[in-house]
């Protein structure tokens, strides 16, 4: 590898790391406030793609006109998962067990959805061909976009968790659920609204992975993998974490896909996953211990 | 007298099975060999999620891995089919035990998650792996068992299962494993060691469906990555197992029954939407019947005969 190959893996790696964070930031919202792990979340991430795909290529839809229709269309999921599944499961022992099971049901009503919408075809969204050339490396222009749209919603997130009351509130309940109650946090209220902002986040991840790869709808659960093994690398409730863990997924998904084979580079958020649990089970940057 | 009815029951359910191919059409036998495969994998589930708290999506793994080492070995040496379904099965149950040490050091979404990404991986391994595995193209296996000899080699794993499970739920290890499920660090600090229990049930548990995956690979006679690791199976053995009711000896049994035959129909009349309607079936049992059918069947005949005193009531969390 010279060095100027080498320097562009590293540009392409963290432009498909910026969507990965994204990605994450759903997945790692939910699991801090709610305790839940969403195993559809990859499946809304490919649904969103999907949805990116047929508006491009029925109506000519830009995908960054499609973002805010993807992300009511993951709200509205979302709000209907929890207020209907979800939120009925009985809090006791039993709960993480349900509400896994219950989201691996969800997946595959979204995956077979899906492919009895759109089909069961790899599609992509040719919208932004080409590239920038800066310094003697090529700024493929879709993930150029791709990566400044992901930054872009990730700010906005921050900014609405940092600064806005219903923000703080969420936040609130993912530090200490009994100490929010106690100041008066509806806290069923901000569950359905955390779930619904995961889903949201996961549809906008999606119509911008669109851009960058093609997707087909069995991919979706390997994107709940991917999503969650950023949140794993970078720990629990930590954007730079989260960040940094899906940039170094990106690299290393895309230095894999160089040096061995595209398969390889599929698996090696899985292998990623376990060395980070096995070794460092709270995360590069994380607050709470497995 | 309840005993004594469960007996004939038994007895008479092993005759109709030994006899059931005589006077039934090979569409029949295919189906009832099909399902056989299901039940014995809802009881693997069961034995690995049921009585403890890990909830796996991976079992599919090791049907894979079965599957697969079957394909291998016979493509090589000509093995006599049910020496090498025996071979798959053992070497997926060599496989699990640091499969299994390396996943059960993980708890609740973390396992579950690292087992579902531990078939995807398999799978990818098996499309990419071509020297071994030959890939996308597959390998194909001599038409060497028929479908009456697989027929009842189902028929006995299924009997397998339910006579381990059976042993397992009234033995001092399935009072362990259940103690897991309750509260693992309470059954630690009474003396359980969870480690090894986790362990062994995860590779016993291993064993029913890598058996079921090497069945299947002779049923087909060919096998690829995308039928060693077939889509929609998991979430079909899991609707069984929890329908039937997580941890209990007959669950997995009544439910794989019921969905293979439900399952049937929706393949046959709704072949686009059955996950779909597989995942919501899930959802509906769940919500409306969260222990399962066995459990609520008890509680029922539980209340009929006892009309007075303290129904039980659910456990509340700690």
């Amino acid at each position: 590898v010279d060095a100027r190959t080498f320097l562009q893996l590293i540009v392409n790696g963290t432009m498909v790391g910026g969507v990965y964070g994204l990605m994450s930031l759903g997945i790692n919202l939910v699991w801090g406030v709610m305790g839940v792990v969403n195993l559809a979340h990859g499946d809304i991430i490919m649904a969103g793609g999907f949805l990116a795909f047929w508006l491009f290529t029925r109506f000519g839809l830009n995908p960054l006109l499609a973002l805010p229709l993807g992300i009511a269309a993951g709200l509205f999921v979302g709000i209907l998962v929890q207020r209907f599944l979800l939120g009925r499961v009985p809090p006791d022992r039993g709960a993480v067990k349900t509400s896994l099971l219950m989201t691996f049901g969800v997946s595959y009503v979204i995956i077979n959805g899906v492919q009895l919408l759109w089909g069961n075809e790899f599609q992509t969204v040719m919208f932004l061909g080409g590239s920038w050339h800066v310094g003697g490396l090529d700024f493929a222009k879709g993930r150029v976009v791709a990566f400044a749209a992901a930054g872009l919603i990730s700010l906005l997130l921050w900014a609405f968790l940092q600064y806005t009351f219903t923000g703080r509130a969420v936040r609130a309940v993912s530090q200490q659920a009994d100490g929010a109650l106690v100041c008066g946090i509806d806290i069923p209220r901000i569950r359905v609204l955390t779930f619904g902002l995961g889903m949201a986040l996961a549809a906008a991840a999606g119509v911008l992975l669109v851009m960058i790869f093609a997707i087909s709808p069995a991919m979706g659960q390997g994107y709940t993998v991917r999503s969650f093994a950023v949140t794993v690398i970078g720990g629990l409730g930590s954007f730079p974490g989260a960040l940094a863990g899906a940039v170094m997924l990106g690299l290393a998904e895309v230095f894999t896909g160089y040096l061995f084979s595209a398969q390889i580079a599929n698996g090696i958020a899985f292998l990623l996953f376990l060395a980070v649990l096995l070794v460092r089970p709270q995360g590069l940057l994380g607050m709470k211990r497995v | 007298v309840i005993a004594r009815a469960g007996y004939a029951a038994l007895a008479v359910g092993i005759a109709l099975v030994a006899v059931l191919p005589l006077f039934v059409s090979d569409y029949l036998v295919g189906f009832f060999f099909t399902t056989f495969l299901f039940v014995s994998m809802a009881y693997g589930w069961n034995l690995v999620s049921g009585f403890t708290a890990y909830v796996s999506f991976g079992q599919m793994s090791f049907f894979g891995i079965g599957a697969y080492t079957l394909a291998i070995l016979v493509s090589r040496n000509a093995w006599p089919w049910p020496i090498a379904v025996l071979a798959g099965t053992a070497t997926a149950a060599v496989l699990a035990v640091p499969l299994g040490w390396a996943m059960l050091r993980l708890r609740g979404p973390y396992f579950a998650l690292g087992m579902l990404g531990l078939t995807q991986v398999l799978s990818m391994v098996a499309s990419a792996w071509i020297s071994v595995t030959r890939g996308g193209e597959g390998i194909y296996l001599p038409p060497e068992a028929t479908l009456l000899q697989l027929y009842y080699a189902g028929a006995a794993l299924v009997a397998v299962s339910v006579a381990v499970t059976w042993a397992v739920d009234r033995s001092a290890f399935g009072l362990r494993l259940r103690s897991i499920g309750e509260d693992e660090v309470a059954a630690e600090a009474m003396g359980v060691d969870t480690t090894m229990a986790k362990l062994a049930s995860f590779v016993l548990a291993s064993t029913f469906p890598a058996m079921a995956g090497g069945l299947y690979a002779w049923r087909l006679s060919y096998i690829d990555p995308a039928s060693a690791f077939p889509a929609g199976y998991e979430v079909q053995t899991i609707l069984m197992a929890i329908f039937g009711g997580a941890g209990t000896v007959w669950g997995p049994l009544i439910g794989g029954f019921v969905f293979s035959a439900v399952g049937e129909v929706l393949w046959a009349r709704f072949a686009e939407v059955h996950l779909l309607l597989f995942g919501v079936m899930i959802l509906v049992v769940l919500l409306f019947m969260p222990e399962g059918f066995i459990p609520l069947l008890r509680r029922r005949m539980m209340r009929r005969r006892a009309p007075v005193g303290p129904t039980p009531v659910r456990k509340e969390a700690a």
